[in-house]
């Protein structure tokens, strides 16, 4: 489902090349739930996005869905990412201008549903947040604008979800209960779910735990044939 | 499509009200357009109904001579017969006017018509009070006299006044009365019989009376009849002019048309403005956005799609824009119709036109889009990936095509509009040419007083070092305030320098004028007496000047002249006069003006307009007839005469002046220039004791006449200073929208300044002292440019306008502007100062 060939990532630090990941080879089957952690800096983030198609790796290559995403122009990875690939914040990146409920129903909208807002509402009440949908995120606690992102990241019925710190801004009842959330509509909806987190007792639920340290996977329990 | 819909509804809702200000400028562009263009439609659409009524007849026979008894006879015998309905007579002529009883009360000149019974023969004489109107209210030596009139001599209905010879007693003030035609005069009205002004003795050889003869005929029949009179005039070789009242409509229309363009083009300037001003928002509002469109392009948003988005915005707004502009259009045109109705005898019709209405509101949203293009076109460089990494700025292009397409596209769209509206691309030119001209002024004078400016940030003052920092903050629109501002005060500073110079020229001519008095319609045997009568009365300088008509006959050439004209421009009735010397306001251009000696053979010096006209040169013969004699004059001098300068020869209005001798043997009468007494009783009493003496003689004040072209120079300026205020409001508009852009970040460092100790107080002078230094900016940006506009604007021509540096009109304009500015800054950012900081830190 997803898979990474010799992936690099380099960006100029001053006069210099800081390398983020260093030729990383990674397969994700679908269905599986992944958890990637590591030290700040390790390259998590970096590694997600590049899955996400939010940005190009430096060398290598990065396949969804047996489409080689790497070299995709912008317009092609937005209709990609559209179409299979959901995506939960940790600083929830809602849109600060549209409601709870508009918010959900967004992707549905790009990607050209024909019904796009009965399907919203069932997100909407899915999470929890009925009485909250018209609200902007300025009236919503972190928890419940967490929990908009994770309902607008299943909008399309995405084959692949990419967490990034879903719960790093949340207090720890919340984060367990958007965690819990989390876990439940990937385990329904049996999506693909990388999840980058540094916290030992989420990554504890995934199928699979990879451990990044500068920018190089050196702990992977997968079973042997699916390790590169 | 549904996105696109979707989104751009929910951002207008979640943004209008920063939006909104920018889009009021495209409605006050529109509102302009539309009401500009109107008018010129619907006052067409007005004069085709009413010209009749202009006219007050059908067909109208006009002469300068009183009618012979071969021309009574032959339009006596066709009005009587068909397709005539009717018939009557009226003659016009301007004259003094004065109280009976009043002998400190000015007389005043008056457009006097005397009218026959059947009078008007189209349209409706309307009197104050409800009188009908009725030609009896004129038997008896009865008169219909304009309020105005009523005011200014002090008297009312039932008292009597003199004209020329008689006394007339008045029975009724008009309000409105048919057959002005085009005279727009804003002299009083004086309505009499026609024998009485005959009988006044206002009449007579020299008087400037205008005779009309007019018809009605049943309608489609106007043509025929007037081209049927005419063949009888050319027949008989009969003098005078047969119109049909078709001829006003198609001058006005043309007129119409000709001021339409520039009218238009004014209001594009005003759109224009607002562009500007979209385009600026449009920019600090991609960067306050930056966070969404990345997050929509995580979403799966492809950039048209997302452009598109905010696009169907600016698209919702400008349409709204344009609606509204249609109020400001119905307004103004409101105004307009009421205006032209009060000095026209015409029920102007104050609705929009449909058609200008679709224009206006298209040419509206036209420009808002595509000002609005070019910075939404940096959408594009935002990278999704900013959602997880803030610190990644979008890569801009080296050479982006699709934006310099888009410029190209709104540069082209400009030109075609101007050119559209202008009707010709050559004013089109001249206007972007013009406004760019001025644009490049204004940002040269930005950017120089900005880099000035820079060094202040580094003095001790706190409050002033962040005063003027504030003008530096990313997103603040300094450029675009100063320059739309800047040239709201531009406008307004120019027209008040421009009216100044021009009114101020008046001023100077009257101080040294040899006269501030003029008679006119002196007859040769009165020469003697008025001239002892006035300096009886305290009159000095005295001067008298012969005036005859003649009529050109003939023109030979000097051998050396190889130029011809078409044959039909030798004709015609001139007004020849006679002197010794050049008057002050006059120059040679070829050939020598006469010694100051009289000469018994015929010389004569042409004015340059007629000369060219003619194409005449120094050593040309014209020939006369005067009275029944033939006379050959050589042209020995070509002379140009500054018209804007009141003096004698201006009053003569003869373009040929003869050398002394020859006039003294024909009929002829005298115009004369005198000084009068300084104060305005002594003036007032020279002129009523004068006039009684010599009623036929029409004495005019020239401080009155003087005083009404400043009248109307006060009433032209106005009317461009509400133009000009349409700019300024604009630039102001635009000040508090910028404000609304950036109040977030006002907030926010207004919060942080308040958490490190920084009383309201002192938030309040800092924002007072960045507004003062934007006002004065601006106002000094305007005013420098102003001086460099007029400069421009008085050269243009063959007769530049007077220019004079007025540095208190410039200090006050940059003052003023100033003080808008402050005030409008502060009062949009007063809540900033009044807000607590913890919420704003919390939420930012």
């Amino acid at each position: 489902m997803i898979r990474l060939e010799g992936v690099t990532k380099t960006v100029p630090s001053g006069a210099e090349q800081l390398t983020i990941l260093d030729r990383v080879d990674l397969f994700v089957p679908a269905g599986q739930f992944v958890a990637v952690t590591g030290a700040s800096g390790s390259g998590k983030s970096t590694l997600l996005s590049l899955v996400a198609g939010l940005d190009s790796p430096t060398s290598g290559e990065v396949y969804l869905a047996q489409q080689r995403i790497s070299r995709m122009r912008e317009d092609a990875l937005a209709d990609l990412r559209g179409a299979m690939v959901g995506i939960v914040f940790q600083a929830f990146h809602l849109i600060p201008s549209l409601t709870a409920y508009e918010n959900v129903v967004v992707p549905m909208e790009l990607a050209g549903q024909p019904d796009p807002a009965e399907q919203a509402r069932a997100l909407v009440d899915a999470v929890g947040l009925t009485d909250r949908a018209h609200h902007y995120p300025s009236q919503l606690s972190g928890g419940e604008q967490q929990r908009v992102a994770i309902a607008r990241a299943f909008a399309n019925r995405p084959s692949i979800l990419l967490a990034d710190e879903p719960t790093g801004n949340l207090d720890t009842a919340n984060g367990a209960k958007v965690f819990d959330l989390l876990v439940r509509l990937n385990r329904e909806r049996r999506t693909t779910l990388l999840l980058v987190t540094h916290e030992r007792s989420l990554a504890d639920a995934a199928d699979r735990r990879i451990v990044l340290s500068a920018g190089r996977v050196v702990s992977d329990d997968a079973p042997s044939a699916v390790v590169a | 499509m549904r996105f696109i819909a979707a989104m751009a509804w929910r951002e207008i809702r979640a943004s209008w009200r920063r939006l909104v200000l920018f889009f009021v400028c495209i409605a006050l562009g529109v509102g302009a357009m539309v009401s500009l263009r109107s008018f010129s439609k619907v006052f067409s659409r007005s004069v085709a109904r009413d010209s009749r009524m202009l006219m007050s007849a059908d067909v109208r026979v006009g002469t300068s001579e009183a009618w012979g008894p071969e021309q009574i006879e032959l339009l006596s015998r066709r009005g009587a017969s068909p397709p005539v309905t009717g018939q009557t007579r009226m003659l016009e002529t301007q004259t003094m006017v004065r109280a009976l009883d009043d002998p400190d009360a000015r007389p005043m000149m008056v457009e006097l018509k005397g009218l026959e019974p059947g009078f008007p023969l189209r349209g409706e004489f309307r009197l104050a009070n409800g009188l009908r109107y009725s030609h009896d209210l004129l038997v008896d030596r009865g008169v219909l006299v304009s309020s105005s009139l009523l005011e200014r001599l002090h008297v009312k209905v039932g008292d009597r006044i003199v004209i020329g010879g008689g006394q007339f007693t008045i029975r009724g003030a008009i309000e409105r009365m048919p057959g002005n035609a085009l005279n727009f005069s804003p002299l009083p009205r004086v309505a009499a019989d026609y024998r009485d002004v005959e009988a006044a003795g206002l009449t007579g050889f020299g008087s400037r009376v205008h005779y009309n003869w007019m018809f009605s005929v049943p309608d489609g029949e106007e043509r025929d009849f007037a081209e049927s009179l005419g063949r009888d005039y050319g027949g008989r070789r009969l003098n005078g002019s047969i119109g049909t009242f078709h001829y006003i409509e198609n001058w006005l229309s043309s007129s119409l048309a000709n001021i339409d363009g520039f009218l238009s083009l004014i209001g594009l300037a005003i759109v224009v403005l607002g562009g500007i001003g979209i385009a600026s928002v449009t920019r600090v509002f991609v960067d306050q956005r930056v966070k969404t469109v990345a997050i929509l392009k995580s979403l799966g948003g492809r950039n048209r799609r997302v452009i598109g988005a905010y696009l169907a915005q600016v698209l919702v707004l400008s349409l709204a824009g344009g609606v509204l502009g249609l109020f400001v259009a119905q307004a103004i045109t409101s105004g307009l119709a009421g205006y032209v109705s009060r000095r026209l005898p015409l029920d102007v019709d104050p609705r929009l036109s449909p058609l200008a209405c679709v224009q206006g509101v298209a040419v509206g949203v036209l420009i808002a889009l595509l000002f609005a293009l070019p910075p939404l076109l940096d959408i594009r460089d935002v990278k999704p990936i900013l959602v997880l990494r803030s610190d990644i700025g979008g890569a801009r292009r080296r050479v982006d095509w699709l934006k310099i397409a888009a410029q190209a596209l709104l540069l082209a769209a400009i030109v075609s509009l101007a050119g559209w509206w202008a009707g010709t691309y050559r004013d089109a030119g001249v206007f972007i040419g013009g406004l760019a001209a001025t644009a490049v002024v204004l940002q040269i004078g930005s950017t120089a007083l900005m880099r000035a400016l820079a060094r202040l940030r580094r003095l001790p003052s706190f409050v002033l070092r962040q005063g003027v920092g504030s003008l530096y903050r990313p997103g603040n629109q300094t450029r675009v305030t100063l320059f739309t501002v800047g040239l709201g005060a531009l406008f307004v500073i120019a027209v008040r320098l421009l009216q100044v110079n021009v009114q101020n020229e008046f001023l100077l001519d009257l101080s040294g004028l040899s006269a501030d008095m003029f008679l006119m319609d002196v007859q040769p045997d009165q020469r003697a007496p008025v001239a002892a009568a006035l300096d009886r009365l305290g009159a000095t300088s005295v001067t008298l000047l012969p005036l005859a008509r003649a009529r050109l006959v003939g023109l030979k050439r000097d051998p050396g002249n190889p130029d011809r004209v078409p044959a039909n421009r030798v004709g015609g009735e001139f007004r020849i006069s006679e002197r010794l010397q050049l008057d002050t306001n006059e120059t040679t251009v070829a050939g020598r003006f006469w010694p100051p000696s009289p000469s018994p053979r015929p010389e004569i010096s042409v004015e340059t307009g007629y000369a060219g006209w003619m194409r005449l040169r120094v050593g040309d013969v014209m020939i006369f007839e005067i009275a029944g004699r033939r006379l050959e004059a050589a042209v020995t001098s070509i002379r140009k005469e500054d018209r804007r300068i009141r003096s004698l020869s201006s009053l003569v209005r003869a373009d040929i002046v003869f050398r002394p001798g020859p006039l003294e043997s024909l009929p002829h009468t005298f115009v004369g220039g005198m000084k009068g007494p300084g104060e305005e009783v002594a003036r007032a009493r020279l002129q009523n004791e004068f006039l009684a003496q010599f009623p036929g003689v029409t004495l005019v004040d020239a401080l009155d006449d003087i005083e009404e072209v400043r009248r109307r120079i006060r009433d032209i300026s106005t009317a461009v200073s509400v133009l000009g205020g349409f700019v300024l409001v604009c630039g102001i508009l635009i000040l508090v929208g910028a404000v609304a852009m950036t109040k977030m970040q006002r907030l926010y460092e207004a919060a942080i300044l308040k958490t490190l100790g920084a009383k309201r107080r002192v938030l309040i002078r800092i924002t007072v002292i960045e507004y003062v230094v934007l006002g004065l900016l601006a106002g000094i940006i305007g005013s420098g440019a102003a001086i460099a506009v007029t400069w421009v604007l008085s050269r243009r021509g063959d007769r530049p306008l007077p220019w004079h540096l007025h540095p208190w009109i410039n200090l006050t304009g940059a003052i003023l502007t100033a003080v808008v500015v402050t005030i409008v800054g502060v009062l949009a950012t007063w809540s900033v100062s009044a807000r607590k900081p913890l919420g704003i830190l919390r939420d930012t």
